[in-house]
């Protein structure tokens, strides 16, 4: 737990300072290209097979990187609630902004010419930078998560996921967001000031009795902790918070969970402790190319089994 | 009893006379106009078949009288089946049960509250023609493959937006404010290098689609003239 963030800022870091250097990706050679390649292939509906041709092109992949500011998009409805499609020269995964005019974590915003002079804005959702996105391109048939719920969200780090959460739950909705690394917890609270439908929580979410008095009965849980014992936390939070048939939205990433075994038989094992913690498990997704070894598993809690 | 009856008698028989002089009088007063109108009739033998039709053009009058009876009956009945009509109450030949009604399906301006009533925005030319090019967007680049798209109509909610930017995009990923247009379409008419693309592409496509029609056969023709007609 303690590794996972400070990776996952760097990582964000980098990418900052790699956009801004245009010219200069060309000398970096062919394999940091192969590896990016591969993965923005994907998101953008490629294959792998590209990746060696974006290294070779330095100066022309950073033009291409992402959708150009100042471009026109089409808005439509995504299939699950509270989520919408950008349809332009790429497709791209956004959120309805809820405080508009303000990014969270430097992305892309979409600003809408609406006739009635309301305000109305997007924001594009990483696939790279969240599971939840990852699983939602992945094709997940129910994440559970649409507006007016209640989301208990394990893991929030730095607050990227939660704050396109928040904007999926709406004003109407809640997301108590744990987290328990008080370097992470203090971008979560800047996030939280301006999303007041975030409630930060900075605690060890194995101790739920610690923060039980913050934390209401959800509809959702989601947990992204990386874990060896991830099942129990998230039967402990369950037990404790989650409405009887309520969802459970797992991301395991096998290295945390046993980094000697095959990603499958740990995605198998964790399958098995969720079924003992009066979890059903209905639906289980690798999140390849956006994330490797890692897969989201839905359930549903029955209390009462 | 016999005096009474003498009275009686006597005011009966006053009576009988003064009803006879009338009825005498009458008489003359009509046998002087016929004798009038027989003096007249004499005088020219012609009309004397004529006394004789008089009568009937009497009773063709009296027939006359008799259908302008009947119309005027006729019209009173029509105003009476006129008059009844609407009363009549009219009964349809099929009546649905009772509990079941045909639900009308209503055409939502919004897409819901779970999309936060994202409205059904009107689909002008312009952003028709922005939906059908991004449609046929695979033909746009040759370098840049997309995955198969599915919808075939034409989406029903939507809304028109521009990306913003954010400060480090500056340099690397964003359009020059000079070169940002207010629809797709423009957007690419105005990319030089699409322009060119374009082009090259047209050409090629009129090479090959002009082969074989009038303007090789011509060339055909030319080359079988002998040196001398050329």
């Amino acid at each position: 737990m303690a590794y996972t963030p400070g990776s996952r800022g760097g990582r964000g870091g980098s990418r900052g300072g790699r956009g801004g250097f245009n010219g200069g990706r060309g000398g970096f050679g062919g394999g940091r290209g192969g590896a990016r390649g591969g993965g923005r292939g994907g998101a953008r509906g490629g294959r792998g097979g590209r990746g060696g041709a974006r290294g070779g092109r330095g100066g022309s992949s950073g033009g291409r990187g992402g959708a150009k500011g100042g471009a026109k998009v089409i808005i439509e409805p995504h299939r699950h609630a509270g989520v919408f499609i950008a349809r332009g020269k790429e497709d791209l995964l956004v959120t309805r902004n809820l405080v508009p005019g303000e990014s969270v974590y430097n992305e892309k915003r979409i600003s809408v010419d609406s006739p009635d002079g309301t305000k109305v804005e997007y924001r594009v959702w990483n696939p790279f930078r969240s599971k939840l996105a990852a699983g939602i391109l992945g094709g997940l048939d129910n994440i559970y998560i649409k507006p007016g719920a209640r989301v208990l969200y394990l893991g929030a780090a730095n607050g990227t996921s939660v704050s396109h959460v928040a904007d999926v739950v709406g004003p109407e909705g809640l997301v108590y967001a744990v987290e328990f690394s008080h370097r992470s917890g203090r971008d979560l609270l800047n996030m939280a000031k301006k999303r007041t439908n975030v409630i930060p929580i900075v605690e060890d979410a194995r101790h739920v009795q610690k923060y039980r008095m913050l934390v209401g009965m959800v509809d959702v849980v989601f947990a992204d902790v990386a874990q060896p014992d991830q099942a129990r936390i998230v039967a402990l939070n369950a037990a404790a918070f989650l409405k009887n048939e309520g969802g459970v939205v797992i991301s395991v990433k096998a290295s945390c969970i046993d980094s000697t075994a095959d990603a499958a038989v740990v995605f198998a094992r964790e399958v098995k402790k969720m079924q003992e913690e009066k979890i059903k498990p209905q639906e289980q997704l690798t999140l390849e190319p956006y994330e490797r070894d890692h897969c989201i598993i839905v359930g549903k809690y029955l209390r009462h089994q | 009893m016999t005096e009474i009856g003498l009275s009686v008698d006597l005011a009966t028989i006053s009576k009988l006379l003064e009803s006879a002089k009338s009825t005498l009088q009458e008489k003359q007063a009509s046998d002087d106009d016929k004798h009038g109108q027989q003096k007249l009739l004499t005088k020219i033998p012609k009309i004397i078949s004529s006394s004789f039709e008089l009568p009937s053009y009497f009773e063709k009058k009296f027939v006359m009288g008799l259908k302008k009876d009947e119309l005027v009956e006729n019209s009173e009945s029509y105003i009476n089946d006129a008059s009844f009509e609407p009363t009549v109450p009219i009964y349809e030949s099929h009546v649905s049960a009772p509990g079941i009604s045909k639900k009308k399906k209503n055409i939502k301006d919004t897409a819901g509250s779970n999309w936060f009533d994202m409205p059904a925005t009107e689909l002008t030319e312009s952003v028709k023609r922005d939906i059908q090019l991004l449609k046929m967007r695979n033909a746009l680049d040759p370098k840049r493959h997309y995955r198969r798209e599915n919808t075939k109509s034409m989406p029903k909610y939507f809304q028109v937006g521009s990306i913003v930017e954010g400060p480090q995009d500056f340099y690397s990923s964003r359009i020059p404010t000079r070169e940002r247009k207010e629809t797709i379409v423009d957007e690419l008419l105005h990319d030089s290098e699409r322009r060119s693309y374009f082009k090259k592409k047209y050409l090629e496509l009129q090479k090959s689609k002009m082969s074989g029609r009038k303007g090789q056969y011509k060339k055909l023709q030319q080359r079988r003239k002998p040196s001398y007609l050329k």
